[in-house]
């Protein structure tokens, strides 16, 4: 069934849209992510233009991250404090994000920009995560009992001024830090129309030490308040959030996440990370791949946007 | 010494008065033409539509015969927009956009004849009419921001290509067809991807190989109802409309996360 977008000025088959959510919510339920990273790609795959795809799924990230959050605050595992720094970071971040979008896209740079980073950030993080988990693979199966790492050890990120208390991590650490990493998560995640959970949880894990057992809730709170915060931006600003697309991705991304949260529970966490990594890693190299090999077609066409190109 | 350099122009400015004032030549053919509808109203279920073009040639008691008989080309114009067309280079391993011209072109153009172009008139003729994409006239602009009239081929051809492929310019040879001798008909179809704004349906009659008469009228595509609502509240309101996609974004995640509680 055709369905016009209109703001996107686009006509869609809305189960396929439909559809597009359910199965990135299936992802980020299996492995605990928002799926941002796959579902902007498969959008304007499908013809939506950038614009209207990276500003639209943070809105989708608002929703799929406000279920998750209030789950962690039931269970009390949200350090608000943590989050507070991070956010005000965010939405620095955010604002100076939404400023870099609008000028990339007058001057034609935007695919360029954001196809790099996606190389870049999805090819290290994914290619990580696999190295990472094959290894505790091999190590679970030769039931080798490793010493497990100790998580508190500090390092010279600990040792930076204006330190602040943060009596819920039990963590006593520098204020640049956190508002540093909240400020490049706003940004990254506003630019790549991403949440960015899956830079933020290893960066708060093993840069900053926070413990495990909030860093998820945390990071969620930090991503529901950031990425509203990038939709009202980028709607007020470049008018590029479709509501009736992003709806149809929420509700969608909702009941998906559901069936995936139930196989992820019976998968190992070693396997998770190394699907999670495998998959990462994937959506980065076919980026660098559109980056590299000659184009089908050398010219593009758009109409323009701002000043001069 | 202002007023005698002027003379000559003002001479030829009476010149040129007196001929556009003189009766036109009696090329009595007269065309009429309307378009089938005035509004293209794009609702959430718009998928396309047809437009059909149809007229009449009038002839009276002085009008010549025509040996070669008549043809018919019919113009459907989309809003003129600066379009910008980049070219891909490679730079260090990489394909960059780099070079680019921008063109004030129409979005949409769709062309209809009675017969193939090369058959319907001389080049010359055609490219005064503008009847085909490649007798548009595009303004070209140039990095640096300078305007010119006929600037580099290739990226103008690229434009060309790339508007063809998309499907925004389309050519119909031998689609117009005349019911009678001097009723004629077409039909146009309109993509769902089509910009909004007002469209131009141009008709010109052709006797023997030159333009003789000419119509043009004007249809509107624009989004109704609630497609119109949100894109105004989304261009013209974009505060209020960033606060409410929050508000919907925060409350499905909500309402998810009660319907969906597993804890």
């Amino acid at each position: 069934m055709l369905l016009y977008l209109p703001v996107a000025e686009w006509p869609v088959n809305m189960f396929v849209i439909f559809g597009l959510g359910a199965a990135v919510g299936f992802i980020s339920g299996m492995f605990g992510v928002g799926g941002g990273f796959l579902l902007t790609p498969l959008l304007v795959f499908s013809g939506i233009s950038p614009a209207v795809a990276v500003a639209t799924v943070s809105a989708q990230v608002v929703a799929s991250s406000t279920s998750g959050a209030l789950s962690y605050w039931r269970r009390k595992s949200i350090d608000w404090k943590m989050a507070g720094y991070l956010l005000v970071g965010g939405m620095l971040g955010s604002w100076i994000g939404v400023q870099v979008f609008a000028l990339l896209r007058t001057i034609g740079q935007l695919d360029l920009v954001v196809g790099l980073c996606y190389v870049v950030f999805l090819g290290f993080i994914g290619g990580f995560m696999v190295v990472e988990s094959i290894g505790a693979l091999f190590a679970a199966r030769s039931a080798e009992k490793r010493s497990p790492k100790k998580l508190r050890e500090h390092n010279w990120i600990h040792g930076l001024p204006f330190r602040v208390r943060f009596p819920r991590s039990r963590l006593v650490i520098s204020a640049i830090p956190v508002l540093l990493l909240g400020t490049g998560i706003g940004f990254l995640g506003t630019l790549l129309g991403i949440g960015g959970g899956f830079l933020i949880v290893p960066a708060m894990i093993y840069l900053l030490k926070v413990p495990a057992n909030v860093v998820v809730g945390t990071s969620l709170v930090q991503m529901v308040v950031t990425m509203s915060f990038a939709t009202f931006l980028q709607a007020a600003q470049n008018h590029t959030v479709d509501i009736v697309l992003g709806l149809l991705l929420m509700v969608g991304g909702v009941i998906g996440a559901q069936f995936g949260a139930q196989i992820g529970q019976r998968l190992r966490g070693e396997q998770l990370r190394a699907l999670l990594g495998l998959l990462i890693l994937s959506v980065g190299l076919r980026f660098a791949y559109d980056l590299v090999v000659t184009p089908a077609a050398r010219y593009t066409v758009a109409v323009q946007v701002g000043g001069a190109p | 010494m202002t007023l005698r350099r002027a003379a000559p122009f003002l001479g030829l400015a009476v010149i040129l008065a007196a001929i556009l004032a003189a009766p036109a030549p009696t090329l009595a053919e007269t065309l009429v033409a309307e378009v089938s509808t005035k509004r293209v109203a794009i609702s959430s279920n718009f998928s396309g539509t047809d437009i059909t073009v149809y007229g009449a040639i009038e002839r009276d008691g002085v009008t010549v015969s025509r040996a070669a008989g008549y043809d018919i080309a019919v113009m459907l114009i989309g809003p003129r927009r600066t379009m910008v067309t980049r070219r891909k280079d490679r730079v260090l391993g990489l394909w960059i956009n780099r070079d680019w011209r921008t063109y004030d072109a129409p979005t949409f153009y769709a062309l209809a004849t009675t017969k193939p172009l090369a058959e319907l008139a001389t080049p010359q003729v055609l490219d005064a009419q503008q009847i085909g994409m490649e007798n548009l006239i595009l303004p070209e602009g140039i990095p640096g921001g300078i305007e010119v009239m006929a600037g580099a081929a290739e990226f103008r051809d690229a434009f060309l290509a790339q508007q063809r492929k998309a499907g925004h310019y389309v050519e119909y040879p031998s689609t117009v067809r005349f019911l009678g001798s001097q009723i004629f008909a077409v039909t146009l179809p309109i993509p769902a991807e089509v910009p909004v704004g007002s469209y131009t349906a141009r008709v010109v009659l052709i006797a023997d190989g030159s333009p003789v008469a000419e119509h043009v009228s004007t249809v509107d595509v624009a989004k109704i109802g609630f497609e119109q609502q949100v894109t105004d509240l989304a261009t013209r309101r974009g505060v209020v409309y960033g606060l409410a996609s929050v508000v919907i974004a925060l409350m499905t995640g909500w309402l998810g996360g009660v319907l969906f509680r597993r804890d």
